[in-house]
């Protein structure tokens, strides 16, 4: 009997074990270990006995380990590694024509796609940082409590713009590559509203607001929206970098080029 | 019915023209496509399989428009780009093919087993994909075009880098399924090989179709191409001297017992030399028509273009 | 047909040797890089910088009375003074993160394709060894680099010396310019063997950007760490970019800290010792490429 759902099934399951089994998951897994080590070595410093102690860890943990490498190092860069590569790299490597040429609709490919790469990218960033806050002690459990929301977001929204660019663009990975570590480094530092444009910004904005009754607070030219509307953003972000990427697979001609 | 129809098919890249206003329609049985590089073979392969939409025109599979989806049911597409996920097993690619079809994991491994039975890779389907020889990628990819059992099959120069042996197999396994009723489009450039099995010839030159028919027919149109004869006859000499003069003979040669005659429009010298031989003046023993191979029939069209 | 007709005939002039011939892999190479879009939009915002040091220099000369004022408020001091600043060591240092997402982007373009689609064996079948191969490439990764960092630099030290009413600029600062092609060729070398053997080994893009940024980012977070736990300041020696930061500073004659006096010398081997490992690893992946594949 041929079914539909058996067909994107297939589709998500082999671009979920390509993508788990590549050399990707590989190096990303360094960086991972890299980061934890240096919680290891992070957590000496504070003493963690006291409630007031755990909280001075907090902010501090905030600052240092969850915004600057987890947000804005380990996400984009695991979000790159799967993102871009589970449509992409079949455009790169020029196999898209063998799904293309099957009785799947062309917007179910990028849906099946999306839902093999999108929840990867979450669970990595999640089992990093789950990882990270274990490591780190009372300061970690209670930023995981914290955090895991807008982390889990996050990724979900950077997940599907890299979705979005592998369909839309010819060389996804390279945007992508100067997406992650230009644009976002770039915009998101900078004054005014241009920060908007990262999808960094609202992330962090949202911890900040989450850590603040504990001492977190933002960088003096950071200037965070609330964390209502940083919610809504990264997901309209995700829906519609999902719906956009669906809509341009659907009309867009692949057009192999050749090496 | 299994068929594939270009009606006035125009397909531009951007300020070039891929294919120029096409026309043609093939049902059941086994057609092949020539043209030179550039000719716009691929551009057609590409329609037919719903990779891209014409400029204008319609390009339909079973009377489905070929970018819909409903028309790549009837389907099998053997790409020429020699591209692969490289990891996986030839077996399990050409399962995860067939899946994308929608058949269940146990159906979808009896046809992979069908498949690579098919085009002999039964016995080599667990290696990973690249250490295979470029002839086994090709029989891969024809298994996977075949798994499912379209009615309808494009094969994109199926031939490339396949041994003798190998080809004279996948041949013999085209006709077969163009006996079966398959309608089935081979883009190639062994014209020598597929004239045999062909029953219909397309030619392209320049984005246009030139020719379209059995290479018997094609020939036929072209009876008053340039041709080049060899004759055996008895007495040579005198023979010679009467061609010569004639206005359809471009030159002719003496080649120990034979005569090589260059001929200018096939058809009239043909006529005039049957009634010249009717009188008897000298008796023809053999007529040979040395380039009526497919590749001077082509080489003619692209000349003519 | 004879092979006269066909116009082939032996090369009558006087052949170079292969190190000139390397050139022709630099130029190639960056015909690669230079034809993709995305590297001009790159070039583009990483080149943002020099238009800020560009208008402010021209704003600071103009505007008597305010431009000092304007300089002084950017940081950007065109003399070398007596806290020892330096405009244009401090415009090259900010461009550390366009040179670090530009290198990031240019591996796979200018050494991973070629081993990812075995280009190799086409550069080394035409009388060129792995070294003249390396030479080739490395000059390609020198001149992307140097785009986007000496040759700004040099430009508004010419700037400004265009705007000053005699020669006396260039001539009495003529050390910057030695300082900037120094602090540059230690870059160059450095990320250049970096991302050579980066390149060949992860050929794509993605993978090379993953281990590059992780390599500079964590490498930073890590030492930094590791000093502050240990008190020893010499486990700032793990940060890559510190080291290049502190060794090319050198040419300009001062240091940052006073311990990155002490610490130079052991930046200058940490540097030696990781192009020796990358050059090392490239001339294997080179001379044994076809085993490897």
């Amino acid at each position: 009997m041929k079914s539909w759902w058996y067909a994107w099934r297939a589709l998500v399951w082999v671009t979920l074990g390509r993508l788990w089994w590549s050399v990707h998951t590989l190096l990303l897994l360094f960086p991972t270990a890299a980061l934890m080590l240096f919680v290891l070595r992070y957590r000496e410093r504070f003493a963690q006995a006291q409630p007031e102690q755990v909280i001075e860890a907090f902010a501090q943990f905030t600052q240092t380990v969850v915004v600057m490498l987890v947000v804005s190092f380990l996400l984009p860069v695991v979000a790159l590694g799967f993102g871009t590569t589970g449509l992409g790299g079949d455009r790169e490597e020029g196999t898209l024509v063998f799904l293309l040429t099957r009785p799947l609709p062309r917007w179910s490919i990028a849906l099946g796609k999306w839902a093999a790469t999108v929840p990867l990218v979450v669970l990595f960033t999640w089992g990093a940082f789950a990882g990270v806050c274990w490591l780190m002690g009372p300061a970690g459990r209670m930023a995981w409590r914290g955090y895991a929301l807008p982390l889990f977001w996050g990724a979900m929204a950077y997940g599907s713009f890299f979705h979005l660019l592998a369909t839309w663009v010819r060389y996804p990975t390279v945007v992508g590559v100067v997406y992650a570590l230009f644009v976002e480094a770039l915009l998101g530092n900078m004054p005014g509203v241009i920060k908007r444009f990262s999808i960094g910004y609202y992330v962090r904005s949202w911890i900040y607001e989450l850590g603040a009754p504990w001492g977190v607070s933002p960088p003096e030219m950071f200037v965070p929206l609330e964390a209502t509307s940083c919610a809504w953003t990264l997901i309209a972000i995700t829906l519609g970098s999902l719906a956009l990427s669906a809509w341009v697979l659907q009309t867009k001609e692949y057009i192999q080029q050749e090496r | 019915m299994a068929e594939i129809c270009f009606d006035q098919v125009t397909r531009f890249y951007g300020p070039v023209i891929g294919i120029n206003q096409v026309s043609f329609t093939l049902g059941p049985g086994v057609a092949a496509l020539f043209g030179a590089n550039g000719a716009g073979k691929s551009t057609v392969m590409r329609l037919a399989s719903g990779q891209i939409r014409p400029s204008l025109g319609q390009v339909s599979i079973n009377g489905l428009p070929a970018w819909s989806t409903l028309a790549k049911r009837h389907l099998g597409y053997c790409p020429d780009v020699d591209r692969f996920y490289e990891e996986m097993s030839g077996w399990e690619f050409v399962q995860f093919m067939v899946q994308l079809h929608g058949y269940s994991s146990r159906e979808a491994r009896r046809r992979t087993e069908e498949a690579l039975e098919l085009v002999g890779m039964s016995a080599r389907a667990q290696r990973p994909l690249a250490t295979y020889s470029q002839g086994m990628r090709q029989r891969i990819k024809l298994a996977q075009a075949l798994a499912h059992q379209p009615e309808v099959l494009l094969l994109d120069e199926p031939l490339a880098g396949v041994d003798p042996g190998g080809r004279r197999q996948l041949l013999e396994l085209f006709a077969h399924l163009g006996d079966q009723g398959c309608t089935v489009l081979i883009s190639t450039h062994m014209l020598e090989e597929v004239e045999q099995l062909a029953q219909v010839v397309l030619v392209l030159v320049q984005g246009r179709l030139v020719a379209q028919g059995t290479l018997d027919e094609i020939r036929s149109w072209l009876a008053d191409r340039p041709l080049i004869v060899a004759l055996e006859a008895e007495p040579l000499r005198p023979l010679a001297g009467e061609l010569i003069g004639w206005e359809e003979v471009r030159s002719v040669q003496i080649d120990g017992s034979c005569l090589v005659v260059q001929v200018r429009q096939a058809g009239m010298f043909f006529r005039r030399l049957n009634a010249a031989a009717a009188q008897g003046r000298w008796q023809l023993r053999r007529m040979e028509p040395l380039d009526t191979g497919a590749e001077a029939v082509f080489r003619y069209l692209h000349q003519r273009s | 047909m004879q092979i006269d007709l066909a116009h082939y005939h032996r090369w009558e002039g006087r052949l170079r040797g292969p190190w000139y011939s390397a050139l022709a892999v630099t130029r190639a190479t960056l015909r690669q890089v230079f034809r993709r879009k995305v590297f001009w939009i790159l070039l583009a915002l990483g080149m943002l910088n020099f238009l800020l040091y560009f208008a402010l220099i021209y704003a600071g000369t103009q505007l008597p009375g305010v431009g000092d004022r304007i300089m002084e408020r950017f940081d950007f001091t065109v003399h070398p003074d007596a806290q020892r600043r330096n405009g244009y060591l401090r415009f090259m240092e900010q461009q550390g993160l366009v040179v670090m997402v530009m290198m990031a982007f240019a591996g796979s373009v200018i050494i991973g394709g070629d081993f990812r689609q075995r280009g190799v064996s086409f550069y080394l079948a035409h009388g060129l060894s792995p070294w003249h191969y390396l030479w080739g490439k490395w000059l390609a990764v020198a001149v992307l680099l140097g785009s986007v960092t000496v040759l700004p630099a040099l430009v508004l030290f010419v700037e400004y010396g265009m705007f000053t009413s005699d020669f006396h600029y260039w001539w009495e600062n003529k050390a910057v310019v030695v300082s900037v092609l120094g602090y540059g060729l230690v870059m160059a070398v450095v990320l250049g063997a970096v991302l050579l053997a980066l390149g060949a080994w992860l050929r794509k893009t993605v993978p090379i950007a993953i281990t590059w940024t992780s390599l500079f980012l964590l490498s930073a977070a890590w030492s930094e760490q590791l000093r502050r736990t240990t008190g020893d300041p010499h486990w700032r020696l793990l940060n890559l970019w510190r080291d290049i930061r502190c060794v090319g500073r050198a040419f300009f004659g001062f240091y940052a800290r006073r311990e990155d006096v002490q610490l130079a010398p052991w930046a200058a081997g940490a540097l030696a010792a990781v192009v020796l490992i990358c050059v090392g690893y490239l001339w294997a992946k080179l001379v044994h490429w076809r085993r490897w594949e």
